[in-house]
């Protein structure tokens, strides 16, 4: 699957892709937790908040849709993940 | 021939425009009758506000406080370097007055708070969102659900923006995808004027289409743009049911 980063988050992670295999029974949610952890701090920090959750504020979308529902099975071709931007 | 303005039609400026595909005398007479506000007339909102001069759009509230700097000049186009220093509202107003004197412009100093975004709100048919802040986005997005005012939140960073394009009670609103602010967000962002003013337009676009409906206009969607690779994506959102703005418009 491919995971994609847009806004902050690609400049901060200094990515804009990551491929990575999808795990059996493993939730958006813990997909989206293993990813953070091979990026920098402060890209990190945009995805997760103290606690290691997934920021409500994060904008995440599966193959062109917005999603919600973390908690359902990982899956898709890509997922893409963008904290809100309001540059003017 | 004369072409001084107190002898001018006001259609007479607007031929070409009411050629296009889906337009007509009759939306342009619905632009004459409409007033917008544009919060904030920076990178975003200095072409922004040009273009809906350009289109005819009766009345431009045009809201900034603030000087302008020399580090503005990359994107603030409806700037001047001799403004240096001196306020942005008055120049924004200034050049679109410039542009054509039978526009109705007014200017004012200050940014959109909650002491001030009831009231020009009320006066207005449609809004711009172009502040580089999210509680000032978040303001507009409230008020304009609550007073039923179509809503264009136009965003955008380093190399990519955003454009959010809201029909109060029927669609998505920003709230419904950003809730809240998020943390980490920068007053100072990279910036090329060229990206800003590029969503700046479509942000236009998506404006006249829905004060005018000469063409649908993106409701229900985010519209992504990658400048690095003119990748536009248009993902599919849907209204939080828990939304703390519209939630409550069923």
């Amino acid at each position: 699957m491919i995971i994609t980063l847009k806004g902050q988050l690609q400049a901060l992670a200094d990515q804009s892709q990551i491929d990575t295999q999808l795990v059996s029974g493993e939730s958006l949610r813990a997909l989206i937790q293993r990813v953070a952890i091979n990026i920098s701090d402060e890209a990190r920090k945009l995805i997760l908040d103290d606690s290691g959750d997934v920021r409500a504020s994060l904008f995440v979308a599966l193959d062109g849709e917005h999603i919600r529902d973390l908690d359902q099975p990982a899956g898709g071709s890509e997922l893409l993940l963008m904290p809100p931007m309001a540059g003017g | 021939m004369n072409f001084k303005s107190s002898i001018l039609n006001y259609h007479d400026y607007y031929t070409w425009q009411q050629d296009v595909t889906g337009f007509s005398s009759e939306a342009q007479d619905i632009l004459r009758n409409m007033t917008a506000l544009v919060s904030r007339v920076g990178g975003l909102g200095g072409p922004l506000a040009f273009s809906l001069a350009a289109a005819g759009v009766g009345k431009i509230i045009l809201a900034h406080d603030g000087e302008l700097r020399p580090d503005d000049l990359n994107r603030q186009i409806l700037m001047k370097h001799e403004g240096l220093g001196k306020p942005r509202h008055e120049q924004a107003g200034e050049t679109l007055r410039r542009f054509n004197p039978d526009l109705n412009i007014e200017t004012i100093g200050e940014n959109i708070m909650e002491s001030n975004v009831a009231k020009l709100i009320a006066q207005s048919d449609i809004v711009f969102a172009c502040a580089p802040l999210f509680e000032e986005r978040l303001l507009m997005n409230r008020e304009c659900v609550s007073q039923n005012k179509f809503f264009v939140d136009t965003a955008m960073y380093n190399t990519e923006g955003q454009l959010l394009v809201v029909r109060p009670g029927e669609s998505a609103c920003l709230a419904c995808i950003t809730p809240e602010p998020p943390l980490g967000w920068k007053r100072r962002f990279p910036v090329l004027g060229a990206v800003s003013a590029m969503m700046a337009q479509m942000g236009v676009l998506e404006g006249l289409k829905l004060l005018t409906g000469y063409a649908p206009a993106h409701t229900n969607t985010l519209m992504h743009m990658d400048t690095t690779n003119m990748d536009l994506r248009k993902i599919k959102i849907q209204r939080h049911p828990d939304c703390p703005h519209c939630s409550h418009l069923g």
